[in-house]
């Protein structure tokens, strides 16, 4: 099936100027010290750069650099969710910058993919992983094709009404269209817009708040069609991966799904500047809705999520000469409401008749973070070595109300990462990241059951192998080599080439599903300027 | 110190999360008493010891329940939402006499409508039913089958009528027709417009078995078949050698041939043809869908003359032939899919329920299921209920069990 785009010209209005802005040349370099490791170690010398605020990237220091790269990445093996591909291939083009313009300070990035998945079964859904329960899917595995597009944008001023105010503005675009290769056969277009107005104010010379409004339009647009229009199909609706309603597609036309999401909220950040030691607060709550309606003529309306999403995160920083050391906590919380529609046939003129709309699903995602990072400075924003480690905390509570069943998962995992950055003579630089992490499920439940006479295909093949992933414990290995040198002797200008591996591998399996290990492994080419 | 401090934090972190648990939030419920009633022209009005069933059409959630001695029983705990209500009473031939004053007969009375419960609420249910008149569907095969190279083929369709009296029952005169209206196969489609009405039956065409009055008896325990084309469809070169079924002279006893001036109709020879009686809408055979038809068999005395009457609620000039329940002696709808309820095309007092294939070209038939056997003749089910008495089988079985 060809993937149709009809997303190019907009994407070359868009891409056009990013690409513009990478080509900039960067500015001169010392001969210890790399624009590679300046760039991966930025996060950690710029206090705003991972806020939502789009004005933070007017606050403190960010040198103009950026970077463009080609990359390819292979996904496999046996131990994933039932929704994921049993291999998934991509290649992608990747490219960012930051950029003074005036007054103004920029950023921007853009991310092409191409990807193939094989193997991929119960899922029409771009991401199924969304938290939107009502899923559209189909027990029909096969071969799917994907191009996803994202764009980043950020804007901010130089300081106005006599330096006290900053105010910018980010924009992101993501646009991805999939299909699968045979009957029959899902094809989704996803368009997905984010854009978040931002201001800061400084309150002194160590204190300064931010705040930033979120304004999110999601649409995703599934339809089913088979290319043998006498065998009949079967579509599924799902509530959860627990819970579905069976349905089956005509015959002789398609199907299709809208999901149409709005998300509002807001984001505010106080941060503290001081001599040797700077910090920031963020806080962030936003309602998102996701309906979901099928067909078109008429419309009939399926379910609606409601979600409430909180953000708590915290960064301390100790800055000296020779080292930073970083301790940063995050909390987030997804708190949903799945509200079936139920409908009755109506007439012409009425449609489908909404007989009542009931909570009857009720989601509760929490997961956390503590990262505390030891990084050894270099000159020029560069570092030495850098190490981490970090316990995250991963905790899922589903519930369908009538039957009453839930399903809850809670997961602890322990990181540890060590990158080393060796830079030397004449700019050329090896980074070698390893990285290893445990998680620990310490908490698995799940009665879940077909009902009501449904079959208990969904349940056997999405729901119980879901459940058992989800409750793995697992370890993952990871490790990264980078090379990197002066695209030619006086440049300014860095190429590099990474390849990556890492692994996840399931430790035991009392739960039965799949088991084993999924492989990861990517390799990048491209240039830092 | 400072490490100590740090487990300590993720400690307290992960017991803070993990003891954020949701509680189960309440769904509103509600109390529907079901008021029971037998049909008018019963003695007693209050319909004791009725089989109720309620279904959530959405989630397919049931409750059930039985009726007292005044006709009432209270579901509680019934979530909102859209049901069907099925209401099922067998009355012996013993009681049947004591509340009508009808010897020798007996009923399986249904009660089938559709509610929406948004309170609590009282919703009366009225049982009907025709009596048993012996001539049934026994096995209807509208699937059709696939060809060798992997086409369609519908003409090897089928209907048997048996006899389940202990009487010689006469085919002459019988009529059989289908009904208009959606199956299912689109969710979206707009339900048969005739719905509504209780007391009479549509169908878009019908043809009668020709005859005196006593031309084809049928022996109790035995069946006739009419087919759309009465040929073995396995052998014919005109057939299919996929298909499952055998309807030559000896199996078929009518076929529906339809005549057209360009002839394109198999007449096989040696079946004889049925006289059509209102052809509203035929191709170059009576295809009747292959999604799931609804199927009617009566006797009326004078059905050229029955009226014609266009369908509610559309636009379209086609008509419909009406007739009324009263002289109806079997029905059987068939749908798209198991979720097709509110496509069903014939009144409660005809088919409470309905059936459904696994898909189109399958070569799957649904068949009476057997109730019980008295002294080798086999008696079928006949409860007016199609979910009940009808069973999916894999390969048609013509003039057989």
């Amino acid at each position: 099936m060809v993937i149709h785009l009809a997303i190019n010209t907009t994407m070359k209005k868009i891409l056009i100027p990013i690409l513009l802005l990478t080509v900039i040349s960067a500015e001169a370099q010392d001969t210890l010290s790399s624009l590679s490791g300046k760039l991966e170690i930025l996060p950690y010398r710029q206090l705003w750069i991972g806020s939502s605020n789009a004005a933070g990237i007017a606050q403190g220091y960010i040198p103009e650099i950026g970077q463009a790269k080609v990359a390819s990445t292979l996904k496999e093996g046996a131990f994933r969710r039932p929704q994921q591909a049993g291999s998934d291939r991509d290649v992608s083009f990747y490219s960012e910058k930051y950029q003074s313009l005036n007054k103004l300070k920029l950023y921007g990035s853009f991310d092409f993919r191409q990807s193939w998945q094989n193997n991929l079964e119960w899922n029409a859904l771009l991401n199924p992983y969304r938290r939107m329960p009502y899923i559209l899917a189909d027990s029909v595995g096969g071969e799917w094709k994907r191009q996803e597009y994202n764009l980043k944008l950020k804007a901010a001023s130089a300081a106005l009404a006599d330096g006290k105010l900053s105010v910018g503005a980010g924009l992101n675009y993501y646009v991805g269209t999939g299909a699968r290769q045979n009957d029959p056969r899902p094809q989704s277009y996803v368009y997905d817009l984010t854009f978040t107005p931002s201001a800061i104010l400084k309150l002194s010379d160590k204190f300064n708040l931010g705040y930033n409004f979120i304004y999110e339009a999601f649409r995703e647009n599934v339809s089913y069609e088979s290319s043998n229009s006498t065998d009949v199909q079967k579509a599924y609706w799902f509530t959860n991966t627990g819970y579905f309603l069976d349905w089956q597609m005509s015959a002789l036309g398609s199907y299709s799904r809208y999901y149409i999401g709005k998300t509002i909220g807001s984001g505010l950040q106080l941060s503290y500047e001081n001599e040797g030691v700077e910090g920031l607060v963020g806080v962030r709550y936003d309602r998102r809705k996701e309906t979901s309606e099928d067909g078109t003529s008429p419309a009939r309306p399926t379910g609606r999520l409601d979600e409430n999403n909180y953000s708590v995160t915290g960064l301390l920083r100790f800055n000296k000469a020779s080292h930073t050391q970083q301790i940063r906590a995050e909390w987030n919380s997804h708190d949903g409401e799945g509200i079936d529609y139920h409908t009755a046939s109506g007439n012409a003129e009425t449609g489908w008749i909404v007989t009542n709309k009931d909570v009857l699903t009720t989601s509760y995602y929490n997961n956390a973070s503590i990262t505390y990072s030891f990084i050894r400075n270099a000159a020029n924003d560069d570092f030495k070595w850098m190490a981490e480690a970090g316990i995250a905390f991963d905790g899922r509570d589903i519930r369908y109300l009538k039957p009453q069943m839930r399903q809850n998962v809670d997961a602890i995992e322990f990181s540890v990462r060590y990158v080393y950055n060796l830079t030397i003579p004449g700019r050329k630089s090896w980074k070698a990241d390893a990285n290893f992490a445990w998680r620990d499920c310490f908490t698995s439940y799940s009665d879940f059951t077909p009902q009501n006479g449904v079959s208990g295909i969904g349940y056997n093949t999405l729901h119980l192998p879901d459940h058992s992933w989800l409750s793995a414990d697992m370890v993952k290995p990871g490790l990264s080599i980078q090379y990197s040198q002066p695209a030619k002797v006086g440049s300014a200008a860095e190429l590099f080439v990474r390849g990556t591996a890492a692994a996840d591998i399931r430790i035991g399996n009392s739960l039965g599903g799949p088991s084993g290990n999924r492989r990861y492994f990517g390799i990048s080419v491209g240039a830092i300027f | 110190m400072k490490n100590s401090l740090y487990g300590l934090f993720a400690l307290l972190m992960i017991g803070t999360l993990t003891s954020c648990r949701k509680d189960f939030k309440n769904v509103p419920e509600y109390s529907l008493r079901i008021a029971t009633i037998f049909p008018s022209n019963y003695l007693k009005q209050e319909a004791n010891d009725v089989d109720l069933i309620i279904t959530n059409n959405i989630t397919r959630a049931e409750y059930t329940g039985v009726s007292d001695e005044n006709g009432i029983y209270t579901f509680s705990g019934v979530m909102a939402g859209s049901y069907k209500i099925s209401a099922r009473r067998y009355v012996s031939p013993s009681e049947a006499y004591e509340l009508t004053g009808i010897p020798d007969v007996y009923y399986y009375l249904n009660g089938d409508t559709s509610l929406v419960v948004g309170a609590d609420g009282t919703l009366p249910v009225q049982l009907s039913g025709t009596p048993n008149r012996g001539l049934v569907f026994k096995e209807l095969y509208y699937t059709g089958s696939r060809t060798p190279a992997g086409g369609t083929y519908f003409s090897d369709q089928f209907y048997e009528i048996y006899n389940n009296s202990s009487e010689i029952l006469y085919a002459d005169s019988l009529c059989i027709g289908n009904t208009g209206g959606a199956n299912g196969s689109s969710a979206t489609a707009t339900p048969y417009g005739f719905r509504s009405d209780n007391d009479n039956v549509y169908l878009q065409n019908v043809w009668m078995v020709p005859g005196s009055g006593t031309d084809y008896p049928i022996l109790p325990g035995q069946s006739i078949i009419i087919a759309q084309d009465g040929i073995d469809h396995i052998t014919d070169v005109n057939g299919n050698p996929a298909s499952p079924v055998n309807l030559g002279p000896g199996i078929a006893d009518f076929e529906s041939y339809v005549p057209r001036a360009d002839n394109r109709d198999l007449d096989a020879a040696e079946v004889p043809n049925l006289i059509p009686i209102y052809l509203g809408s035929v191709g170059f055979d009576w295809l009747t869908a292959v999604f799931g038809p609804g199927m009617v068999i009566f006797k009326h005395p004078d059905p050229m003359n029955l009226a014609l009457v266009r369908e509610p609620g559309v636009t379209s000039t086609a008509e419909y032939m009406q007739v009324p329940v009263d002289y109806v002696y079997d029905a059987v709808d068939a749908l798209a899919n198991e979720r097709s309820f509110g496509f069903k095309r014939l009144p409660t007092s005809l088919d409470a329920g309905f059936i459904n294939c696994s898909g189109t070209y399958v070569g799957e038939s649904i068949r009476r299921k057997i109730e019980r056997t008295e002294n080798g003749r086999i008696i079928v089910w006949d409860t007016n209920n199609t979910s009940f008495d009808f069973e999916v089988l894999t390969k048609p079985t013509p003039k057989s069990w």
